[in-house]
């Protein structure tokens, strides 16, 4: 059973979706309530493993995924469709910039599960041309929608400090 | 070339043979290569000003091209590690047409980093590093790794006045393990240009 916090109520959203067009992100905290979150036990997790590109740990995403998309939906304003990963990073995990790594589209989203603190590594970082625009840091249950037109993303290598894993829902949603 | 121990100043064919065919592409690795110079130049190294470098692909602190040193031992040595006579004999140990170099300074902290890539940019032939950090052992990290394809085949510990160098290619996708210590990881390194 997956339950967004009735916190964020349509005013709220609202509030959070004006924020969202004119800052271009925006992170909502306590976003599940917490039973919620048992939604992400038990899953099985692959090594994706390029090392020129990324070290990453992958699962098929929990079922959350669709109250998720529905969110986006309300924050953007429109119907969207989504692709969506589960993502866990391990001390020792990365991505990085490569030559063929196309700029975004649409909006990137990420629903943390963990806290990581930052001078760990292991937050998201969204840059255009070589500028950081966005950084991300693992925040608890947390939801972060960034819109990422022409931005290009990395996540920080997560060092031996990290005392819990990053383990995260990253999708991304275009507008239908 | 009182800069070198001179243990190897009369095996220069063995090591364009060894060279050649090291795996998983051509390098070599020479332990105690420096004479005992290099002690003062290490400890000079330390005093020169260093930049902290945080991106994607790497973490650690870094100087401006030593050819701006301040510290006489450093300009001593890169001064050497630039003439036409050592740079000869890296072209004759590489089989490689070389004509200058650079070099700079780095110092790898706790959870410091450099991902794996493979180096090339125009003009670079040879890379190269001089470790200058004493007293790692393998649980402080900091080795300089070499991958065939997504796999780790060879491991180099950063071990005190130890010179490695390696052909820039394709293949020469290298990386250096995150520093797991309070230890401070210090080197030269750089490349020798064509």
């Amino acid at each position: 059973m997956v339950e967004i916090n009735p916190a964020y109520d349509k005013a709220t959203l609202a509030r959070a979706a004006a924020h969202l067009k004119k800052e271009g992100s925006v992170q909502l905290n306590e976003i599940l309530v917490p039973i919620s979150l048992r939604s992400f036990e038990n899953l099985k997790w692959r090594h994706l493993y390029n090392p020129l590109k990324f070290s990453l740990h992958y699962s098929k995403p929990p079922e959350v995924w669709k109250e998720f998309q529905k969110l986006v939906s309300e924050l953007i304003g429109k119907k969207v469709k989504c692709g969506m990963w589960c993502l866990a990073m391990l001390p020792g995990d990365y991505s990085v910039l490569y030559d063929s790594l196309k700029p975004g589209k649409g909006f990137i989203f990420m629903f943390d599960l963990n806290s990581v603190p930052e001078d760990c590594g292991g937050y998201t970082v969204l840059l255009k041309g070589d500028r950081e625009v966005v950084r991300v840091v693992p925040r608890k249950n947390s939801f972060t929608v960034v819109s990422q037109s022409g931005l290009r993303v990395f996540h920080k290598y997560l060092n031996h400090h990290a005392k819990h894993p990053r383990i995260f829902l990253c999708g991304v949603a275009l507008a239908k | 070339m009182e800069w070198i121990n001179s243990k190897y100043l009369n095996k220069i064919p063995t090591l364009k043979e060894h060279f050649a065919s090291g795996k998983p592409f051509p390098h070599l690795i020479l332990h105690d290569f420096f004479s005992s110079k290099i002690n003062v130049v290490a400890a000079a190294l330390l005093k020169e000003k260093f930049h902290e470098l945080n991106a994607d692909l790497y973490q650690f602190q870094q100087t401006d091209d030593c050819k701006k040193a301040t510290q006489p031992a450093v300009k001593q040595f890169h001064k050497f590690f630039s003439s036409k006579e050592f740079i000869q004999l890296i072209s004759k140990i590489t089989n490689t047409k070389l004509k200058w170099i650079d070099m700079s300074g780095f110092i790898y902290n706790d959870t410091d980093y450099l991902l794996p890539h493979d180096d090339r940019l125009s003009g670079r032939k040879i890379a190269y590093i001089v470790n200058l950090s004493k007293n790692f052992t393998k649980s402080d990290g900091g080795a300089l790794q070499f991958f065939k394809g997504s796999k780790i085949v060879k491991t180099i510990p950063p071990t005190f006045n130890t010179f490695t160098i390696f052909r820039v290619s394709p293949k020469s996708m290298h990386q250096v393990q995150e520093i797991m210590s309070d230890k401070k990881r210090l080197s030269f390194a750089g490349w020798f240009h064509g």
